[in-house]
């Protein structure tokens, strides 16, 4: 099981080259994808440790991304950015977590250390392994 | 004047001697002697005079009265001593009146040795013989001085009380069952307008000297004061022959004799109808001035209900602009954080591989500089449009400011900002978030220390007010800057309205705190004069009392 591979699901392709530019000196191999669709494809292709999940994205939203990642890919931990905490989001976080999925708050714009430090726990959950 | 003495002892003597010549008797001399001692104790001054004018007899009475002795009257001729010069006219006048008529009594001015003038009543009666042939004349004289003194002491209290009536617009009366006479002062003619010439009216006559429901008030208290002794008092419209009314104060009592026996009445009637007068009109303009104050206080409680509305529409058209540049700026925020992610993501990636000499590398720090300023942008408005949930605790708001104050006072403030803290004592808790209530006091103190350019006095108060029947604290904070003005007073909570240079601020940091306060139920208001004068702004932030 490769424990560095991380999938970015983000229809905004620049988030999944800045999770690179971040992540790839720190020994992480990052894709990215913009749309639920390839993020299926992708997690069928190769074995993922986290999967980033955008929570507004056109198509596949990300609460369906997450239950069908669980499917092809039980041990991959989908992970949920949000940056507010309102009674939308509440909704939406119990929904993913409901899918399996967990909640980690990254507020964007965010700097390489919020983003490691969050990577950094994802990895340290017991479930992991 | 030269009076010329004669001596009449002799001729006395000589005509008693002739008499005594003729049937003298005793009994004669006798009666003589009893008439001398009549004359002589008579109360009244007496004179006698012969045919020539001759003073030929003097009382006692007369010489007390003049002050002359027996000597010096008797034997004189006309005219007297007593006799003032300036009066001479008048005495002879008197005296040839009683030649013609044969007596009369006159009123004159006699004079005392002393000089001093004195009235006198005189009466004069000539003296005849048995032949009716007239011999000499007598006169008697009473001195009038006292009374005329008393007669004139009574006129002046007479006077006087004619002018008290009048001063007082006060008449009297008085009725005599007896003899059915009825008396009015002059005042009382005066007051009901008719001439006091007349006769005063009968009690039947009376009646047409009031309105009909006037008199039957008066004539039944009458009736009742003539029967029982019941005094009256009645304010009652007098009717003047002219048709004019009078508004009079009438007051009347019996009058009893000896053995209790009702024999009258009298009173008095004043004239109030001025005094009536004078209420209406003072009725009147306590009145006219009530109504004036009632219009007036309306008036102003429809301005002021006006002016509410008008705030309160105001503060709903600036809620819903709030509200909806709310949405608008979380959607901006959403839309600009991903590639404002991917640009500090990407510039802080190669910043890392850059030698810090070379050209790229500053630029590559200026565009990751100019990436932090539009986060901080971003985060201000996402602050505004949903501040996070927080964490809701209760707390007391002196010590949300205290903290605050304790923590950065001289750092927040300067040198030349003197704070003044009027904490209310034993304030109710509030459910709040503490950092975010300390943001917006922040922004708040930031604002006014702006607004004094450093300098001046900022005012803090907390206290408890109850608006629409909640409880809410207040915080309050008033700063001596330079004010707001109306236009600038519109869009104060606008996200990106300030009146700041570019450099330093945004014009978030109000909105901000509005947004949290909102998000708190709470209310967040501005008092300020018109901008210029030095009294500066006042904001006040209300919480909601917790329910515990």
């Amino acid at each position: 099981m490769s424990a560095e591979n991380i999938l970015v699901v983000d229809d905004d392709p620049i988030i999944g080259i800045t999770f690179q530019r971040e992540l790839n000196e720190e020994g992480y191999n990052v894709d990215s994808v913009v749309n639920g669709e390839e993020a299926l494809k992708a997690v069928k292709l190769k074995k993922y440790c986290l999967v980033f999940i955008d929570k507004v994205m056109p198509g596949m939203d990300g609460i369906a991304v997450c239950r069908k990642i669980k499917e092809i890919s039980p041990d991959s931990i989908s992970i949920f950015m949000t940056g507010f905490l309102d009674k939308n989001n509440v909704i939406k976080e119990a929904e993913f977590i409901d899918a399996g999925g967990k909640v980690y708050y990254l507020y964007k714009p965010f700097s390489q250390g919020e983003l490691l430090s969050v990577v950094q726990n994802a990895l340290k959950e017991p479930n992991n392994n | 004047m030269k009076t010329k003495k004669v001596n009449t002892k002799r001729k006395i003597t000589a005509a008693k001697k002739k008499k005594s010549a003729g049937k003298v008797n005793a009994a004669s001399a006798g009666l003589v002697k009893l008439t001398d001692r009549l004359i002589n104790s008579m109360q009244d001054g007496f004179a006698m005079a012969d045919m020539k004018g001759i003073h030929i007899e003097a009382n006692f009475a007369l010489c007390q009265m003049t002050g002359f002795s027996h000597e010096e009257l008797v034997g004189v001729e006309m005219p007297f001593p007593y006799w003032p010069p300036e009066e001479y006219e008048s005495i002879q006048a008197a005296f040839q009146k009683t030649l013609k008529k044969g007596a009369g009594n006159f009123e004159l001015t006699f004079m005392r040795k002393n000089g001093e003038r004195f009235p006198a009543i005189v009466s004069t009666a000539p003296v005849k013989n048995s032949k009716g042939e007239i011999i000499s004349y007598i006169a008697t004289i009473k001195d009038i001085t006292e009374r005329k003194r008393v007669e004139m002491l009574l006129r002046e209290s007479e006077e006087r009380l004619k002018i008290a009536q009048r001063l007082a617009q006060v008449g009297s009366w008085q009725w005599i069952a007896a003899t059915d006479t009825v008396k009015w002062s002059e005042e009382l003619y005066r007051i009901n307008g008719r001439d006091p010439n007349f006769f005063a009216p009968t009690y039947a006559e009376m009646a047409s000297y009031y309105t009909p429901e006037s008199w039957k008030r008066l004539s039944a208290s009458v009736e009742k004061a003539l029967r029982d002794g019941e005094t009256y008092e009645l304010e009652l419209e007098m009717v003047r022959p002219d048709g004019t009314i009078r508004y009079t104060f009438a007051r009347g009592e019996a009058d009893y004799d000896a053995s209790g026996k009702i024999v009258g009445l009298h009173g008095t009637v004043q004239d109030i109808t001025e005094r009536k007068q004078m209420e209406k009109v003072i009725i009147d303009a306590v009145t006219a001035k009530a109504v004036a104050e009632i219009e007036r206080k309306r008036a102003d409680e429809i301005e002021k209900a006006y002016k509410e509305l008008q705030a309160v529409k105001e503060m709903l058209v600036q809620s819903e602009k709030l509200a909806s540049i709310g949405e608008l700026s979380a959607g901006i925020a959403h839309e600009l954080n991903n590639p404002l992610t991917g640009i500090l993501g990407i510039t802080r990636y190669y910043l890392k591989h850059k030698s810090p000499d070379s050209r790229e590398y500053s630029d590559l720090k200026e565009v990751a500089q100019a990436g932090e300023r539009m986060a901080k942008v971003i985060k201000g408005l996402t602050n505004f449009s949903r501040p996070s949930e927080g964490e809701m605790q209760e707390l007391n708001c002196n010590d949300v400011i205290e903290a605050l104050l304790g923590f950065g006072q001289r750092i927040m403030f300067g040198e030349n900002v003197i704070v003044q803290k009027n904490y209310g004592k034993d304030l109710p808790l509030v459910k709040g978030d503490i950092n975010q209530l300390q943001q917006v006091i922040v922004n708040i103190i930031d604002n006014a220390i702006d607004a004094m350019q450093r300098k001046g006095s900022l005012k803090i108060f907390t206290r408890v007010v109850a608006v629409n029947q909640k409880r809410f604290v207040e915080m309050e904070f008033v700063d001596s800057g330079c004010g707001i003005s109306e236009d600038n007073l519109k869009n104060i909570f606008s996200p990106f309205f300030t009146t700041k240079r570019p450099d330093k601020g945004v014009g978030l940091g109000l909105s901000v705190a509005y947004s949290i306060i909102k998000h708190h139920n709470g209310e967040i208001l501005i008092e300020s004069p018109p901008a210029g004068q030095a009294i500066g702004a006042a904001f006040k932030v209300r919480i909601p009392v917790a329910i515990s």
